[in-house]
């Protein structure tokens, strides 16, 4: 039987492997606390760094759709991004012959950070990086991972600006890759797409429920068309959004010849739905959901570090362009 | 007539099934282009349709009973996908109604009678089929309909009017909802009729669509004479079987069209080298790739019973994807260009989908109903 999406046997097996994260990363943490690092055990101790991985290398030994369907949860309690530089890392090492390495990563001995770099040579951005032992650099040339000693010159960003830490930094002149592949282009690609795929879910849930709870003229304001007209299409954009991500995660999968075509797709139509809900959601919230204490700040901002990260939409939309549809004329 | 069955239909793979799909459309696909309206998109309609049947490609879903190939929905999104790759006739045409809308509704509530009849004409490009929902003061508010049939020994007699019925001069039958119960309001004592075209009292009005060709009409019954025998899913209780209608029209009707945007998006994004286009055509490349991961989910589910109102949300997506392909390929070769001119060309394709947020109920009224049967938003005024 041919798969084209998610079972529901997979849905269900991830719904269990991620029921802590309602108690431990609620996303009213932010809050207080911006860093996620406190948490690091717990998340290999779960096992949430090698799912993909094989078991004889320490991981879980499921694939890349349990792998999607996890970092969508992660997306949507705002979990660190540093979860997904685990993630890569391990597989970065693993790919690179260094089972030792992604060893130490999947249990939790060498905490990691994300980061961006433009182009060669350019600037990195760094994101909630004060812990990490290893640096996790994705850049238009692949995933390569680094000491964390190699990324130098870090200036703090605004923390409170984008509530997560931040830092500009450069890579040392001399710093030499632990491991570096360029293989994971589509792996990398979901696991963004499914961290903003969350957060473009998380915010539907969170306009629907205030529709319902917020009372104006002597009804809820989401009996309004106004109201439901917005709901409706943020809906929409999650359907969009959830749907193109588990076709191109079994694409990646089962090693399709598009599979490189879904996950950049995926990609591009699950930032733009991350961006269009966390703006309604702060809309639909009003006086409520332009103050700090709201949770709908911390949804937009998040989506714009994961955007960041990705190297923007500009870039994922270029990305995307490189790749070969099977209803293109050179397809076969 | 039965298709011949030919030996390695039996237990064939999926990428044979491909293949023997992708070889008959290039050895058949008509090359003349589809007249826009008329008796002769009549004749090219059935022909067409006629064809395929005869190569065994007609009903690919539809029951073996009544001469339907009962294959599973992948084998159809797979036929669609060859189909739209072989720039084989749009299925919007004059078939759509009784392929995507009359048939599968016989299908579902029909008695058998009425399947036996009706199903091997329409597959086999017998009959035409269109559309009596919509009245003058019943758009989208259509269960406010007064088109009249009132009960006389074995028949109905109709009075009223219909409009914006596609295809309605060169149709045999029409799928017609009618208030039947004169005592009843809103959904309530309505009835589905098969109406015959030729039945006396019957006159057509033609009206010209934006997009230039006479594709729907207006329709007035004047003691139009129809046998109880035709109303399908029950007296008075034609708002059920509507439903019915309109939940295909909102889920698998249009999955030959999503799956072919994809098609057309990729043949934008080869003709076009302008650079400021360039991220328009990737968000519109990235929607129509997961407009078809949606078509596949909601076609997948299906299978295994009734979906609710998600189609909708699809049908919608669609809808609006298709306009703004359709708008940007405007923008890329101008409105001079002979690809824009030309007949069933990237003009007609841009006024036409104007309809598409608009025929089977409105984009509005489909948010209001996702809004509330999806999302459990409480119902309010309109």
């Amino acid at each position: 039987m041919t798969m084209f999406h998610a079972s529901t046997e997979q849905l269900e097996l991830i719904d269990s492997f991620t029921r802590p994260l309602e108690e431990l990363f609620a996303p009213a943490r932010l809050h207080k606390s911006e860093s996620d690092y406190g948490q690091w055990v717990t998340g290999a101790e779960f096992g949430w760094f090698g799912i993909s991985l094989p078991e004889a290398a320490g991981g879980i030994g499921l694939g890349m759709v349990e792998e999607a369907l996890l970092f969508e949860k992660f997306g949507r309690h705002l979990v660190t991004p540093g979860f997904m530089a685990a993630s890569l890392a391990a597989k970065t090492a693993y790919l690179c012959g260094d089972a030792a390495l992604a060893q130490q990563i999947l249990n939790g001995e060498l905490p990691v950070a994300m980061a961006r770099q433009g182009a060669p040579g350019a600037g990195v951005t760094l994101v909630d990086a004060a812990s990490a032992k290893l640096c996790l650099v994705l850049s238009p040339q692949g995933t390569a991972l680094f000491h964390a000693d190699a990324v130098v010159e870090r200036q703090p960003l605004d923390a409170a600006q984008w509530s997560i830490p931040l830092q500009s930094a450069r890579l040392a002149g001399n710093a030499a890759a632990h491991a570096a592949t360029q293989k994971i282009g589509a792996d990398v690609n979901l696991l963004l797409a499914a961290q903003l795929t969350g957060i473009a879910a998380a915010t539907l849930d969170m306009a629907v429920s205030y529709s319902l709870l917020r009372q104006q003229f002597g009804a809820p304001i989401g009996s309004f068309q106004a109201i439901k007209h917005y709901c409706t299409d943020m809906a929409m954009q999650v359907q969009a959004a959830k749907d193109m991500l588990s076709f191109g995660a079994v694409a990646v999968a089962e090693a399709r010849d598009d599979h490189r075509f879904q996950a950049a797709s995926a990609l591009v139509v699950a930032t733009r739905a991350a961006f269009f809900n966390t703006a309604k959601n702060i809309q639909i919230h009003g006086g409520m959901g332009f103050s700090a204490e709201c949770d709908a700040h911390l949804y937009l901002k998040r989506a714009h570090v994961l955007d960041t990260l990705a190297g923007g939409l500009k870039a994922s939309r270029a990305a995307l362009r490189r790749e070969t549809s099977i209803f293109g004329k050179d397809a076969a | 007539m039965m298709p011949e069955m030919m030996p390695e239909m039996m237990d064939e793979s999926p990428d044979d099934f491909r293949a023997r799909a992708r070889r008959w459309l290039r050895d058949n696909v008509p090359t003349e282009h589809p007249p826009v309206d008329g008796p002769e998109s009549r004749a090219y309609a059935l022909a067409w349709q006629q064809r395929q049947f005869a190569g065994g490609w007609a009903g690919l879903t539809w029951p073996r009973a009544y001469g339907g190939r009962e294959l599973p929905v992948l084998q159809q999104i797979a036929w669609f996908e060859e189909y739209a790759r072989a720039h084989a006739p749009s299925t919007h045409n004059a078939l759509f109604v009784g392929m995507n809308h009359a048939g599968p509704t016989l299908i579902a509530c029909g008695s058998d009678e009425q399947k036996a009849f009706h199903l091997p004409k329409i597959m086999q490009g017998d009959v035409i089929w269109c559309q009596g929902f919509s009245e003058p003061n019943s758009g989208s508010d259509l269960a406010s309909l007064r088109t009249r049939g009132e009960v006389q020994g074995d028949e109905l007699v109709i009075n009223g009017q219909k409009i914006w019925s596609s295809y309605a001069d060169i149709a045999d039958y029409q799928e017609l909802l009618i208030r039947t119960d004169p005592a009843s309001s809103r959904h309530h004592g309505l009835s589905w009729v098969i109406c015959p075209m030729d039945a006396p009292g019957i006159t057509v009005r033609p009206i010209k669509t934006m997009a230039g060709p006479a594709k729907f009409a207006e329709v007035f019954y004047d003691n139009v004479r129809i046998p109880l025998a035709n109303i399908v899913g029950g007296l008075n209780n034609g708002w059920k079987t509507a439903m019915a209608t309109l939940s295909f029209e909102r889920g698998t009707a249009s999955l030959a069209l999503q799956i072919s945007l994809s098609q057309r998006v990729e043949e934008l994004i080869a003709a076009c080298d302008d650079v400021a286009l360039g991220e328009t055509l990737m968000d519109l490349r990235a929607d129509a790739a997961a407009l078809r991961a949606m078509s596949y989910q909601f076609a997948i589910k299906s299978e295994s019973g009734p979906v609710g109102s998600e189609g909708s949300m699809i049908r919608l997506y669609f809808a609006e994807l298709a306009q703004r392909v359709a708008r940007v390929a405007i923008d890329i070769f101008g409105i001079a260009a002979p690809e824009v001119l030309a007949v069933h060309g990237l003009g007609y394709d841009y006024f036409d989908a104007y309809s598409e947020t608009i025929a089977g109920g409105t984009a509005e009224i489909q948010r209001n109903i996702i809004a509330e049967r999806v999302l459990g938003l409480p119902r309010g005024s309109r």
